[in-house]
């Protein structure tokens, strides 16, 4: 994926200063008030590295998916402190966050979250449009591009509903992946897929995370999908009961699978690493 | 710039639902087309007023049997028939400023002519109507002074009546009847048209008024003269001069009112175009709630789509849209919305008064300020009842969005 890094530098040079990209400090998210209040996280601190693959894993309600949207920058901790690239999110306002969001982050939704009345290539190009300004062939081309880093190409022009579950989740995979984010935020995004579909998945994942150096994080209930990262969070009722570095299950053979990232310039891994400044 | 993409977005978004677009419009449409065709409608009777005005000699009064204040400014018949052929006589020959007069009696009656019958109002004046009233003859022409002496059997047809009784032959020698007494045709007016009350002026039959009174209806007494000052400067010496006269000839005392009133036509046509200023504003009244319905019908669905599309503004703002993006994307639906329809309303407004013409016995004429008015009322409706639901969407939570089901 070519981008114009130059528009993106600044953001960029900000966030890639410190050691490392995420820093969560006793962290803490109450959810409402009162008798009400739910606490859903209760003090969770952790690091994560640049060009980490990391799965978060839990019991339903253990605070994952708020974990994962204050780690995304939609929401924010009660109290506690979030560094992310050595800066406290804290501090920056509410379109900060919408550009750290669009520049930075690619999210990718426990739902699929795309608009139904926009086909899948107006759906993957979103993010750009609240970027900077591209004209609508830029946009479209690097829509598409991202659309065949999904193997999706020849579904542009259909509409969510004339696509299946896991043509959908990629869709959303490849919006994610269309402002070239350093870091990929996935809240269960195999949630609703078969074991086949959920493989070619982490295969992205970890193509992308090794030749393009992203960060990424990923919530599942599955232990098989989970053994595909490198690293396990595990949290229980609002706290990171363990911390483990695990071996990962390779999904990422280089014959190319169901969808491979392609590089105009050639797919070599190098290159791969050299348009994503996150790694040093 | 940015700003300019989001107006993109909202445009995509209509273009994405143009049933819903077109029905959201529909409230608009309906609001500046009626404002239009309305006002229109009103203009063009004013003006149709006006128009009589200027064709109505500026020194004909009328002087009505009654009150002037139980009658008001009473356009035709007064019911008050307190005047009598000889005050015609008295004023002709004590009121210098006055030049001509005539009385002016009415009826409706049914006309025969062979097989042919035709029910239409009967008039019974003098010779001299026709010179007041500014009335020339198609064909044949006004009965003499002395046919209304002798109470002659003759009378001058309107163009319809000779239309609908005569076809296309010329029905001056002719004889017509009317209850049972028959009437020779000396003349045909020239047609005059509708007033601006849709009534046909060349709908009468005229005969003398000395024939009307003793041989037809056996009545000695009127409720109208028609009369004409010597100059337009002379009017209201006419008017004093008649009204001293007919007070002593009735007479009324110092301190008793008239029995009865007189009015210039200007007067009347005064009081008609007030008439009709009310009925501009009471139909652009109504034209203009709808206009307002309209309004509140874009506000209404712009609500159900904020509502509708929660999840849609959670997944922009996740995605990096500013909450000034979504409010400028929505604003500009609303926007585009009240524009599209004041521009559509125009259209059918147009088109309304177009149809209107054919039909109305006036020609509505359609402004620019009305057209402007009502577009730019449009836009207004539309951007106010536009900004809160454009608000309420900008300020979403993108979790709660995200969450909404
Ligand atoms: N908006 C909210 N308001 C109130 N309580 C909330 C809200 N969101 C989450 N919670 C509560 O916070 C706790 C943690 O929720 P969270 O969604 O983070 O769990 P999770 O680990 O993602 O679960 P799952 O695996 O089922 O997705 C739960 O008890 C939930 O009920
Ligand atoms: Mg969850």
């Amino acid at each position: 994926m070519a981008l114009s890094e130059e528009s993106l530098v600044d953001a960029r040079d900000v966030v890639d200063s410190a050691d490392s990209l995420i820093e969560v400090i006793d962290l803490h998210r109450v959810y409402g008030s009162g008798i009400l209040a739910v606490h859903a996280l209760r003090g969770v601190s952790f690091h994560v590295g640049h060009g980490e693959l990391v799965a978060i894993v839990g019991p339903s309600g253990s605070g994952k998916t708020t974990m994962m949207n204050i780690l995304g920058c939609l929401d924010r901790p009660t109290t506690g402190q979030y560094r992310l690239g050595g800066r406290d999110v804290s501090t920056l306002s509410a379109d900060e966050l919408a550009d750290v969001r669009n520049a930075r982050i690619g999210f990718v939704f426990q739902g699929f979250n795309l608009l139904p009345r926009n086909s899948a290539v107006q759906n993957v190009g979103l993010p750009l449009r609240y970027g900077p300004p591209l004209s609508s062939a830029e946009r479209h081309r690097r829509s598409l591009e991202c659309l065949s880093v999904v193997g999706l190409a020849h579904r542009a022009s259909h509409l969510p509903n004339q696509l299946s579950g896991g043509e959908q989740q990629r869709v959303a995979i490849a919006r994610a992946l269309v402002n070239n984010p350093s870091l990929i935020l996935a809240d269960e995004p195999t949630g609703n897929l078969d074991t086949r579909r959920s493989e070619e998945i982490l295969a992205l994942f970890q193509r992308l995370n090794r030749l393009k150096g992203m960060t990424i994080a990923l919530v599942t209930h599955e232990p098989d999908i989970a053994a595909c990262c490198r690293r396990v969070l595990h949290f229980r009722d609002g706290v990171l009961e363990r911390d483990e570095p695990i071996v990962m299950r390779s999904l990422d053979t280089n014959d190319g699978d169901a969808f491979a990232v392609r590089d105009p310039a050639g797919p070599t891994p190098s290159r791969g690493v050299e348009c994503v400044p996150c790694v040093p | 710039m940015r700003s300019l993409m989001m107006a993109r977005m909202a445009m995509q978004a209509l273009a994405q639902n143009k049933l819903r677009t077109f029905l959201t419009t529909l409230g608009i449409i309906i609001g500046v087309a009626s404002v239009i065709a309305m006002v229109a409608l009103g203009q063009g009777a004013s003006a149709s007023v006006q128009a009589r005005i200027a064709g109505l000699g500026v020194n004909v009064l009328t002087v009505f049997g009654g009150s002037a204040t139980t009658g008001g400014a009473r356009q035709g018949s007064a019911a008050v028939e307190s005047l009598r052929a000889a005050d015609v006589e008295a004023i002709r020959r004590e009121c210098p400023s006055v030049r001509l007069l005539s009385p002016q009696l009415r009826r409706s009656a049914q006309v025969i002519a062979g097989d042919n019958n035709w029910a239409t109002g009967l008039q019974g004046v003098d010779t001299a109507y026709f010179r007041i009233r500014e009335w020339t003859f198609a064909t044949g022409s006004a009965f003499e002074a002395i046919d209304t002496t002798v109470s002659a059997k003759v009378c001058v047809l309107g163009e319809t009546v000779r239309q609908q009784l005569f076809g296309n032959a010329d029905p001056v020698g002719a004889v017509v009847r009317v209850n049972q007494v028959p009437l020779r045709v000396v003349g045909v007016l020239t047609p005059r048209g509708q007033t601006s009350f849709g009534q046909d002026q060349d709908d009468a039959v005229f005969i003398p008024y000395t024939t009307f009174m003793n041989r037809l209806y056996g009545t000695d007494r009127f409720s109208m003269i028609v009369l004409s000052a010597v100059s337009p400067e002379e009017v209201d010496a006419a008017r004093a001069e008649v009204t001293s006269l007919l007070r002593q000839r009735h007479h009324i005392r110092a301190s008793s009112d008239d029995d009865f009133y007189i009015r210039t036509q200007q007067e009347i046509a005064q009081a008609a175009e007030q008439t009709t200023a009310i009925f501009t504003l009471l139909l652009g009244g109504i034209a203009a709630v709808s206009l307002v319905v309209g309004g509140i019908g874009i506000m209404n669905i712009m609500l159900v789509s904020v509502t509708e599309r929660t999840r849609e503004i959670g997944v922009r703002l996740a995605v990096g849209a500013h909450r000034r993006d979504i409010l400028v994307q929505f604003f500009t639906e609303a926007l585009v919305l009240s524009v599209l329809g004041g521009l559509a309303g125009i259209l059918v407004g147009a088109i309304a008064v177009w149809v209107v013409r054919a039909l109305s016995p006036w020609a509505p004429i359609m402004t620019v300020s009305s057209v402007l008015v009502a577009f730019f009322c449009a836009s207004a409706v539309g951007l106010l009842s536009g900004y809160y639901p454009a608000r309420k969407a900008a300020h979403l939570d993108p979790i709660e969005a995200l969450r909404h089901e």
